[in-house]
């Protein structure tokens, strides 16, 4: 059993968010969104750190015509 | 414990292992059947690895059919999230364009995929535009020709297969779109390949019109050495030595083949990220859900007027 602090978040999570099939659906819709958003930005900047220099947004400087 | 008798020991031991045997006897016979499992096992891995061994490192007179196996260059695209180095599809885009399009076709890569990879859509405007392609027909009913356009594909150095051999003592030079998947071996072939050119071996006749070449399987190939120090400059000053023009052009040749290769690794590795913890969470959940099945207990209570009934006759 989950006692004190532990208790009283998943008693709040529970009653606000995942009792309701509505809101337990709108909760579950818009944490994707946000995962999503954040684990791509994360990602994205990982692997542009990795590759930094070698792909064509790093070279194009020295040909651009405009 | 070792004061009690042997088989009283065995006994343990095996109740430790399989807890469904009880007798002695069955704990004797399971360390054995369990020994006898391991030895099979370790002869039958010791036998893969031998036959994987010698079928590796095999010499037998036809080696030459094969190809000499090509060493393990360092290619960046090669790594696991490795991905290409943009600037040598550039230089290696201008060593075919200068060096192999003359007898290799590429019908798969369009002027348009050169655009945002390797050069600025006006700098492919520009290239594309030096040649002239056949198009039609007009309104007279004839096909006219005109320079070229984003949206036509590299041009061939022959209209058909026929003209290709015609020209090349009865040799088809190969399209170069996919030759890099297309080979095995694929960009360490065709790198020792284009590098590999040498005197034949002793004894080794190669006629007139066929170069040898140790990497190309049956040793002779009807295409000589094209390239050589110095045979492309490179507008970005990279010094021209053959093992650099042929790294660029095999970097392209890379990219024609796999254009994807860059995004495909990135969404590789967030799928890997997402569905190794997709996986761990969902083994949680079903060992949760199931622990209440696992654990349950059922009782039986036999009613007290069983115990003194015979047993009944069929």
């Amino acid at each position: 059993m989950v006692g004190g602090f532990t208790k009283a978040v998943s008693s709040f999570a529970y009653r606000n968010f995942f009792k309701k099939e509505s809101t337990y659906f709108t909760t579950v819709v818009v944490s994707g969104i946000a995962f999503a958003m954040t684990f791509n930005v994360v990602v994205d900047k990982y692997w542009d750190s990795k590759t930094a220099g070698t792909k064509w947004e790093d070279i194009k400087h020295r040909y651009a015509s405009s | 414990m070792f004061a009690r008798g042997p088989l009283a020991a065995l006994r343990k031991a095996a109740q430790g292992a399989q807890r469904s045997f009880t007798s002695q006897a069955a704990g004797a016979r399971s360390s054995a059947h369990t020994a006898l499992l391991g030895a099979s096992v370790a002869t039958a891995a010791a036998a893969g690895g031998a036959l994987y061994y010698l079928e590796k490192n095999s010499a037998h007179a036809n080696m030459e059919a094969e190809g000499l196996h090509p060493p393990n260059y360092p290619f960046p695209q090669k790594k696991l999230l490795g991905t290409f180095d943009h600037a040598s599809i550039r230089r290696g885009f201008q060593v075919f364009k200068e060096v192999c399009a003359a007898c290799h076709s590429m019908d798969l890569v369009y002027w348009r995929n050169l655009v945002d990879v390797a050069y600025t859509e006006e700098e492919v405007r520009v290239m594309a535009e030096e040649y002239q392609y056949t198009d039609g027909p007009d309104d007279k009913g004839n096909m006219f020709e005109r320079p070229g356009k984003l949206t036509d594909p590299i041009p061939r150095p022959y209209p058909n297969e026929e003209a290709a051999r015609a020209a090349n003592a009865g040799a088809l030079p190969p399209d170069l779109s996919l030759i890099t998947k297309a080979r095995h071996g694929g960009v360490d072939y065709i790198y020792a390949l284009l590098t590999g050119y040498c005197d034949p071996p002793a004894g080794v006749e190669v006629r007139e019109g066929l170069n040898y070449n140790p990497y190309f399987p049956g040793g002779k190939i009807a295409m000589a050495q094209n390239i050589f120090d110095g045979v492309v400059e490179f507008e970005d000053g990279t010094p021209n030595t053959a093992s650099q023009i042929t790294k660029d052009v095999v970097t392209f040749l890379n990219w024609a083949a796999e254009p994807e290769l860059d995004d495909r690794k990135k969404m590789g590795l967030k799928a890997v990220l997402l569905f190794s913890v997709l996986t761990a969470v969902s083994l949680w959940i079903k060992r949760n859900r199931w622990q209440t099945l696992k654990t349950r207990k059922v009782a039986f209570n036999p009613p007290k007027s069983w115990e003194n009934k015979p047993p009944r006759k069929h």
